[in-house]
């Protein structure tokens, strides 16, 4: 065998040796799944009887340790299969045991934000390394002599920065984007784009719900409603004249703060038959026609320079015009449209006036 | 004046979430809300403030920007938006993943929408699917769940081609 032709046999203790080199704990360390189980073990063995095992033994299992250590930083770029049933039956039973080890103890100062449960993971995979070798940190920390135990922290250290730097670097390109960042991008989203990227998972979802989100829309479609918010009660005397907006608050009328997503469905539903006649809206910075979806004017210049574009609903007689001439006239007049004065009350553009009484 | 010009020249040090140090002029500091309100608070005691949530490398680009903000004057604004519109140009989804989160821990509004915008710019007129993919987002719908929100939101489409 070949520990017999070891010269560390000549320090005796032969049968813990063989023991312990049985227990395959430095062929087990650089296996991902191993690793977490050969650690605990590790710093069981620390632990439990270093200070009684003879010296070559002793220098074995230090070794063992700062190996663990100096392994921790690549399991980041291990990939563990991610399906089940890509596993062996070994490695399921592998799995388990890990599991519910890592059950024990999780290091939450690397948790990884979007593990998923249930899918094996090779993030979850990482948690189970991480906390396996801090625990051994811990217990080299209490049973190794001075020298020893300076070389072990000093490792882990290193370990450690070390693995933290491969994990940034591999987020990198991955969304960990907080709540109130996803909502500032989706700021700048077009209603489709917004309701797409509600499609992509639950985070994204309830980040595109979010009701300043939907009172952007509804600015963007049905212009400004802040007005409504000043002068509102001579505001109220202007919109009772009209029924439509009686009707709307009827509605509304004990909502102290609005719900703008049903808010903006409701008056994009009522108005579907009349935006369907134009799909263009016409950036009034910079002078093009736009399309109205997106509510924002695509010219670079032009975003840069405000934030704030004024786009307005255009009709398809109002792009012929624009062709013709490189102008559009006041959108707001009804003249190039054959509605008569009440119908034109609720066009598209003409909203926000009704609308701008609807926050009680 | 002279006390304004003083301050102009008064320098702190940033120190990123991995150890670099970046000595930083404060009126350029100034151009974050969270350094401004920082130093309005604490009159400036700490030598070194530990921007923990900020690598280097992020946080020279930020102060890259803080600093041609903060230098170019308000008749410059042309300059300062080609510079915008340059500065982002070329950068890889991660980098500006870091940047937008530094641009919204910092609170530097103007350095948060651009950033901002680049990325709607990458999400907008794409489908799901495709998003998830240069997002790196892991779908956690089902598929009768993933069916409902799309069916739930299909009024958005409608007439659409």
């Amino acid at each position: 065998m070949s520990i017999n032709q070891s010269p560390k046999m000549t320090g005796g203790g032969g049968d813990q040796l063989e023991r312990y080199e049985k227990l395959g704990i430095g062929e087990s360390l650089p296996r991902v799944y191993q690793y977490p189980i050969a650690c605990q073990e590790l710093s069981s063995i620390l632990r439990g009887a270093y200070s009684q095992l003879p010296k070559n033994l002793q220098s074995l299992v230090f070794q063992h340790t700062l190996t663990a250590f100096r392994l921790l930083p690549h399991w980041i770029g291990e990939t563990a299969p991610n399906k089940s049933s890509e596993l062996s039956a070994f490695e399921k039973s592998q799995h388990l045991v890990i599991i519910y080890l890592g059950s024990l103890y999780i290091d939450k100062e690397i948790i990884c934000p979007n593990w998923i449960d249930g899918e094996f993971d090779a993030r979850m995979q990482t948690q189970k390394a991480i906390s396996a070798a801090n625990l051994l940190t811990q217990s080299a920390e209490a049973v190794l002599p001075k020298q020893r135990r300076v070389l072990a922290a000093t490792e882990f250290r290193h370990a450690k920065i070390a693995h933290k730097r491969r994990c940034k670097d591999r987020q990198e390109g991955s969304t960990h984007l907080p709540q109130d960042v996803l909502v500032h991008i989706f700021g700048f989203l077009d209603l489709q784009s917004l309701l797409c990227a509600a499609s992509v998972c639950w985070l994204w979802n309830s980040a595109a719900s979010d009701n300043y989100l939907w009172h952007l829309q509804h600015v963007s479609y049905f212009g400004d409603s802040s007005n409504c918010l000043k002068g509102r009660a001579l505001q109220r005397c202007e919109m009772l004249e009209n029924d439509e907006h009686m009707r709307l608050q009827e509605e509304v009328t004990t909502e102290t703060s609005i719900d703008w997503r049903e808010a903006f469905i409701k008056a994009y539903k009522g108005n579907s038959f009349k935006t369907h006649t134009s799909y263009r809206g016409f950036c009034g910075r910079c002078h093009t026609v736009v399309w109205l979806s997106k509510m924002k004017c695509y010219n670079q210049q032009c975003r840069l320079n405000s934030k704030k574009q004024q786009i307005t609903p255009i009709s398809t007689e109002q792009i012929v015009e624009y062709i013709l001439d490189g102008a559009v006239c006041e959108v707001s007049s009804s003249e190039s449209d054959t509605d008569s004065d009440e119908e034109t009350t609720s066009k598209l553009w003409a909203f926000p006036r009704h609308l701008s009484g609807y926050k009680k | 004046m002279a006390s304004s010009i003083e301050n102009n020249n008064e320098k702190l040090t940033l120190k990123s979430s991995d150890g670099e140090e970046f000595l930083v002029e404060k009126h350029v500091a100034l151009q974050s809300t969270l350094l401004q309100n920082m130093l309005d608070s604490d009159c400036s005691s700490a030598d070194v403030i530990p921007l923990p949530k900020i690598d280097a490398r992020t946080l020279a680009l930020v102060l890259g920007y803080c600093k041609k903000h903060a230098d170019a004057s308000s008749s410059k604004q042309g300059e300062l938006n080609s510079f915008d519109s340059e500065f982002l140009k070329d950068m890889d989804m991660g980098a500006l993943f870091n940047l937008v989160l530094a641009a919204n821990f910092m609170e530097i509004k103007g350095l948060l929408d651009i950033a901002a915008q680049k990325i709607a710019d990458t999400i907008k007129d794409k489908p799901h699917q495709e998003v998830r993919e240069i997002f790196h987002v892991e779908n956690d719908y089902t598929p009768e769940e993933e069916a409902a929100v799309r069916e739930e939101n299909r009024w958005a489409f409608e007439g659409f081609p």
